[in-house]
């Protein structure tokens, strides 16, 4: 096993940890209200509609046009599709539950985006990440770090407007 | 249209939004939308709502204008 890949199980089982520490023995229902209920049957949607319009440029363009494996593209476009969602949701405060802590959902989010970006980069740097010219598929973390952290930039700036409405 | 009644309400009974929103089962941004008229909630949600804050439907939810 790679260096790479020791690093991701690394990763993961470090992630679960800390998902057991957080959430065992308290778990709740997460509630959303009937206008939560309602932008996240949207934001559904719209994910649905920006999966299908990706796949559909992606099909038409071909896959030799972007640097990308062809693989990863798919991983990508799906990514796209759950960052639509969340990013719509949090965007209209559909994102976090009725009772829920965000700023737990704000840090769980921002170390996963950290170590899956770090994680992305050491794969780049490391030169495993472009194979053929190609953004390889062992790069899907550095796309996955993004989202996390996108997403929790956009939590953070509707926090911030909530602060000044109050 | 801004339900300015409804904010009147709540600040008759010096509730803020969070209060109102714990004590309706809603989120606070969720009562923002609707005293800003972003929002136009359910019929369950409109009782609660008046339930808490001691009024009637008519004099938090109707719109005199739509009555011609």
């Amino acid at each position: 096993m790679r260096f790479g890949e020791m690093g991701a199980v690394y990763v993961f089982v470090i992630i679960f940890f800390i998902g057991v520490v957080l959430f065992s023995g308290k778990r709740k229902d997460i509630n959303y209200d009937e206008r939560q209920a309602l932008y996240r049957g949207r934001g559904y949607r719209y994910a649905f509609f920006a999966v299908i319009g990706c796949n559909l440029i992606y099909g038409f363009l071909g896959t030799g046009i972007f640097p990308v494996d062809p693989d990863l593209m798919v991983m990508v476009i799906a990514l796209f599709g759950v960052g639509t969602y969340c990013v719509y949701c949090a965007w209209k405060d559909a994102y976090i539950g009725v009772r829920q802590n965000w700023k737990k959902v704000m840090w769980s989010l921002a170390l996963i985006g950290v170590i899956d970006l770090f994680n992305g980069i050491t794969i780049i740097l490391s030169g495993r990440g472009v194979e053929n010219g190609r953004l390889s598929q062992s790069t899907l973390s550095l796309f996955i770090g993004i989202l996390f952290l996108v997403l929790c930039g956009v939590l953070t700036a509707r926090n911030l407007r909530r602060d000044n409405e109050e | 249209m801004k339900n300015l009644r409804l904010k009147a309400a709540r600040a008759g009974k010096d509730m803020s939004q969070q209060e109102l929103a714990d004590a309706v089962g809603v989120s606070r941004q969720t009562i923002s939308a609707i005293e800003k008229g972003d929002y136009n909630p359910t019929i369950k949600l409109c009782r609660s709502i008046c339930r808490v804050l001691g009024k009637t439907l008519d004099e938090l939810f109707w719109e005199e204008d739509e009555e011609g």
